[in-house]
């Protein structure tokens, strides 16, 4: 992650808030010097070594720094971690995440996990079994998780809450390399591999050392997920996920009581990783609810769940490549089907059209492979319009599994007006189920390819090109936020320049149907803003402006690293106008804050402060709400 | 042609009445031939039209050089230096007899060999390296003749510009559809993009008048809407929305009862079409639609001026296309979250209600996002958290 100045402070503010000044300091210090020694963490600070120490222990126990000790020297050094540092502000997120998907159970266990950084496993179950000694003799060795609460309450109920986070990635254990930075991690695999004996020559070949660093980095990688495979072994396949307060999840939990205990000497800690996927998966499935509507983002919520249960990270490594997403998952609709949630109707969502204006060939086109960049040409190639019923019958011929599908289809096509046979089956399954399909197909129409339909098993297979669709997500964000602080105008040139490239400045008062003057106002505005420049290109050495062509351009990466910083900074002044805030009411906090005022606020206080202390709560819930929503944004732009 | 005329000249002074007649009549075949042939001519097309007897070559140089005095023919010179001959109207060729000096012949040659796009006064100074106020004069008299006259240039706004007073000026130099008086037309062209936004909404979309409409049989609203849509337009740019709302509500009045007290709890809303639909507009729909509703007035749009307004939208991320079975049709972005409004003819000074709804950033949503001094902003700077006017307006405090 590239730290920027807005981004460092961010970071410092956000440890600040919840751990204190101190190791707030000392992360500032290493986000502005780097790796540093303690003594040298001394000098910048000015603190003496014993506070240092504090400060440290705080931060490695909340997983905020890479430390290593180098073997010949023995001396410690420390790195920030800034991406652990920003994942502080998820917590949120994730906890809220982990409920819905998982349980209350889960969600509680992951929030004690936040909450202490990392810890081993004995400790968790001394810490669960001591803190609800009253319903101990009720739950023990039970498994089910019957108080309302639903809570852990037993040891065995936390090492199958465990197990299955653990199954589900959302926990990994820690290592002490776990605590290494993983580019210095690849960096001294790759001396290691590629150093010769003096006098030896070097005798493998690149691409083998390449294999061998991959290989090596991969298993550093792949360390924390031991766990996860040997839990794996036992239990066979990962079990499906849970839905909240279902039967569904007692099940799951009965069949996990068959683990072997775990050990208790294994360190485990939150897979920040894992939880981006999910939230990933939340962000897209409201995007597709945004331009679809409801119904259509609910079934591609359980599309993205299905298809993400084994994605462990959003984004490939940048040491390992592309290799790692290579084999891409693929669902079928009836596997969406089971998992739709039944309360979720789907005959809605969708508008109606007569049959005749429908072509069901080019809506159940299959993809083998991502679409290119621009969605038109690419569809250039086929042929408009066939006969339907030839192109029917050459699928069933060449595909078993297509018929039944394809079956389906002709029936549509068959010319009947109205289909009454459908409507009178409005209850059966296979009718919902297609109402469903109908919804994928819609998402695979969709300029921003949520879905592609890439094979026909099982009433069509789906699978989701990640990079595009977030491309398409990333795009639209600066889309919104160029059109609301430059116009639809800005929006305008700017969108002309993504899709031409370069363009001379004549061009574009044509193509945007813009007085020249307006367009030569937005541009200006718009390079002040760093959005677009301009290169200059003489058409002759005498460098006079009427004889040299302007080409506009904008840069992509540039404004996307652009807008970044500003939601950095945006989130900081959000969190520091809520310090002022907080400054500002101090004296009613800390009466709030008495033991014998907290619960009864409303008693206690007079009515003027009461007021004041509620407009304040107002205020924080703004605030914070903003910061999370920037959040959103910062994750789309950097992890997703 | 100089040189032509120069070796021409004498020996039409030593000619004979039958040979000038004999002249006229080859004139009259050759420039005949010509027009029925084609545009150009080199010297060898024209011997090769056997009009000229023996292919006398003295004699086609004799008749070509004619014609040129009579300004039935234009003389060419292509980048080779092959010379090449154009005809020229008789009625286009008669106007230069209405010249009577040799600069307004000049100028007004030039100004015809200019066509569409006209020409400079400054450029004709500098080819014709006259003085000023002959210029000037010829000008004056060619324009009191009627041959020519004066008009502006949409991409040179400030040169004083001339043209054949019997052509129209081109598109590019009038800037096609979109100008009005050599400016810009952009409440034309925003009124459009209206009513343009307005007919691929609706035509891209299913109007919901609640959630259970869609339960219903394959009803065939669009005929419905299209028809509509046309007569609302031909009204004029006016429509209002309980109009709008009318049309789409009649066919939905034909779901049966049980469906509608399933759920029925859903204001109307706009909901994509299915997958594969193909009834999405087109631009040649879009043309259609507005030249047979009127509301361009005199303008005529072509298929390309329309497909230029339709690009505008698209970049403006109001509409997308959509290609099915072939044919590139539009569709309405974000089709969950529009309105069922209609935007154009609307006089509210924002310009938004109706609007296009579009995604709104929660960064610009902020303070941050829209903040003047952004880039100022330091804690223990002249503007900082600490003394935010912004955060707190947005905090709801303005009393301190």
């Amino acid at each position: 992650m590239f730290v920027t100045k807005h981004a460092a402070e961010l970071c410092a503010l956000l440890v600040n808030d919840l751990y204190g000044e101190l190791p707030s300091r000392i992360l500032a210090a290493l986000f502005t010097k780097g790796r540093s020694t303690i003594t040298q963490l001394g000098l910048y600070t000015q603190l003496g070594p014993r506070q240092i120490r504090n400060g440290l222990g705080v931060l490695i126990q909340q997983n905020l720094l890479y430390h290593h000790t180098d073997a010949d020297t023995k001396r410690t050094t420390y790195e920030a971690n800034p991406g652990a540092c920003y994942n502080l502000v998820r917590s949120g997120k994730i906890l809220e995440m982990i409920e819905s998907q998982y349980g209350t159970a889960e969600r509680d266990l992951v929030q004690t996990l936040l909450l202490l950084g990392y810890a081993r496993i004995a400790e968790l179950t001394h810490a669960y079994v001591s803190r609800a000694p009253r319903s101990n003799g009720h739950a023990n060795g039970n498994g089910v998780n019957g108080a309302d609460s639903g809570l852990i309450e037993s040891e065995s109920e936390l090492h199958n809450v465990l197990s299955h986070l653990i199954r589900c990635e959302i926990i990994e254990t820690v290592r002490p390399q776990s605590f290494r930075n993983p580019s210095d991690v690849y960096h001294e695999i790759e001396a290691e591999v590629t150093k010769t004996a003096p006098g030896e020559k070097a005798t493998k070949t690149k691409i083998d050392q390449q294999r061998q660093i991959m290989e090596q980095y991969r298993a550093f990688r792949d360390q924390p997920k031991a766990l996860k495979r040997q839990l794996d072994q036992f239990g066979g396949p990962v079990t499906k996920r849970r839905k909240t307060g279902n039967g569904l999840g007692d099940e799951d939990r009965a069949m996990d009581d068959d683990m072997p205990p775990l050990n208790p000497n294994v360190v485990v800690r939150v897979n920040h990783e894992k939880c981006l996927v999910e939230l990933r998966s939340h962000r897209l499935a409201s995007f597709a609810k945004d331009t679809l509507g409801e119904v259509t983002g609910e079934v591609y919520r359980t599309l993205l769940g299905l298809l993400t249960t084994d994605v462990s990270r959003c984004r490939a490594d940048p040491f390992l490549g592309e290799e790692a997403i290579a084999q891409q998952a693929t669902v079928t609709t009836m596997d969406v089907y089971e998992h739709l949630d039944e309360a979720v109707n789907v005959t809605s969502g969708i508008g109606k059209a007569p049959k005749d204006k429908i072509d069901y060939q080019s809506a159940e086109k299959i993809k083998t492979a991502p679409a290119g960049n621009d969605m038109i040409d690419n569809d250039s190639d086929e042929d408009p319009s066939g006969p339907f019923d030839s192109d029917d019958s050459d699928d069933m011929g060449t595909n078993g599994n297509f018929s039944r599908r394809s079956r389906s289809v002709s029936k549509a096509n068959g010319g009947r007006p109205t289909k009454v046979t459908f409507e009178e089956a409005a209850t059966s399954t296979d009718n919902r189920l297609d109402q469903m399909r109908q919804h994928l197909l819609l998402l695979a129409e969709s300029k921003h390819r949520f879905v592609r339909h890439c094979g026909a098993q099982g009433r069509g297979q789906w699978t989701v090109d990640f990079d595009q669709v977030m491309e398409r997500l990333r795009e639209t964000e600066l889309d919104a936020s160029i059109e609301q602080s430059f116009g639809r105008h800005g929006l305008r040139l700017t969108r002309i320049l993504r899709e031409k490239g370069k363009l001379d400045e004549k061009m574009l008062p044509s193509a945007a149907l813009m007085k020249k003057t307006d367009v030569q106002a937005k541009m200006l505005a718009m390079q002040m803003a760093g959005l677009v420049d301009v290169q200059e290109v003489p058409k002759d050495n005498t460098r006079v402006a009427n004889r040299t062509l302007f080409f506009w351009f904008f840069d992509r990466e540039r404004s996307q690293a652009q807008i970044l910083d500003d939601l950095y900074k945006a989130m900081v002044r959000a969190l520091q106008t809520l310090q002022v805030e907080r400054h500002r009411e101090r004296n009613i906090l800390s009466f709030v804050e008495r033991k014998d005022v907290m619960g009864k606020e409303e008693e206690v206080m007079t009515a003027e402060h009461y007021n004041k202390y509620n407009r304040h709560l107002e205020e924080q819930n703004k605030l914070l709400g903003q910061v999370m929503r920037l959040d959103e944004m910062v994750s789309t732009f950097r992890e997703y | 042609m100089s040189a032509s005329a120069a070796s021409a000249g004498p020996s039409r002074a030593n000619g004979s009445d039958a040979d000038s007649a004999k002249l006229a009549v080859l004139k009259e075949l050759l420039y005949d031939r010509c027009r029925e042939e084609g545009d150009m001519f080199s010297q060898d097309d024209l011997l090769r039209m056997e009009v000229i007897p023996n292919r006398d070559l003295l004699l086609l140089a004799r008749v070509v050089q004619s014609l040129s005095d009579d300004k039935l023919f234009i003389t060419m010179r292509e980048a080779s230096g092959q010379v090449l001959w154009k005809w020229r109207d008789k009625q286009e060729a008669h106007k230069y007899k209405q010249c009577t000096t040799d600069e307004q012949v000049m100028v007004y040659s030039l100004i015809d060999d200019s066509g569409g796009d006209g020409i400079w006064t400054q450029t004709l100074q500098k080819r014709l390296n006259m003085h000023d106020s002959v210029l000037k004069n010829a000008i004056k008299q060619l324009q009191a003749k009627g041959l020519i006259a004066p008009f502006k240039n949409v991409e040179h706004p400030n040169k004083k510009m001339y043209i054949k007073a019997s052509i129209r000026p081109s598109d590019r130099a009038t800037g096609g559809p979109w100008y009005t008086d050599q400016d810009l037309d952009e409440a034309f062209i925003e009124d459009l993009q209206r009513v343009v936004f307005d007919f691929i909404k609706r035509q891209s979309s299913y109007h919901s008048t609640h959630a259970g409409a869609a339960k219903a049989a394959a009803q065939v609203p669009k005929k419905g809407i299209i028809k509509g849509g046309l007569g609302d337009a031909a009204k004029g740019k006016k429509r209002d929305a309980a109009e709008m709302e009318a049309k789409p509500v009649a066919p939905s009045a034909k779901i049966p009862p049980v469906s509608v007290s399933a759920s029925s709890r859903r204001e109307p809303a706009l909901l994509p079409l299915p997958a594969g639909y193909m009834a999405y507009p087109t631009v040649r729909d879009i043309a259609r639609l507005l030249s047979s509703s009127g509301i361009t007035n005199n303008t005529i749009l072509s298929e390309g001026d329309v497909k230029k307004l339709v690009d505008v939208l698209v970049w403006d991320n109001l509409v997308e296309p959509i290609k099915v079975a072939g044919k590139v049709g539009y569709r309405v972005s974000r089709v969950a979250k529009q309105s069922v409004e209609s935007w154009a003819g609307r006089e509210d000074p924002s310009g938004r209600s109706g609007g296009p709804e579009l995604y709104v950033s929660p960064l610009t949503e902020a303070p941050c996002g829209r903040c003047p001094v952004f880039d100022l902003c330091e804690e223990g700077g002249p503007v900082g958290p600490s003394n935010c006017e912004y955060f707190k307006k947005w905090l709801g405090k303005e009393i301190f």
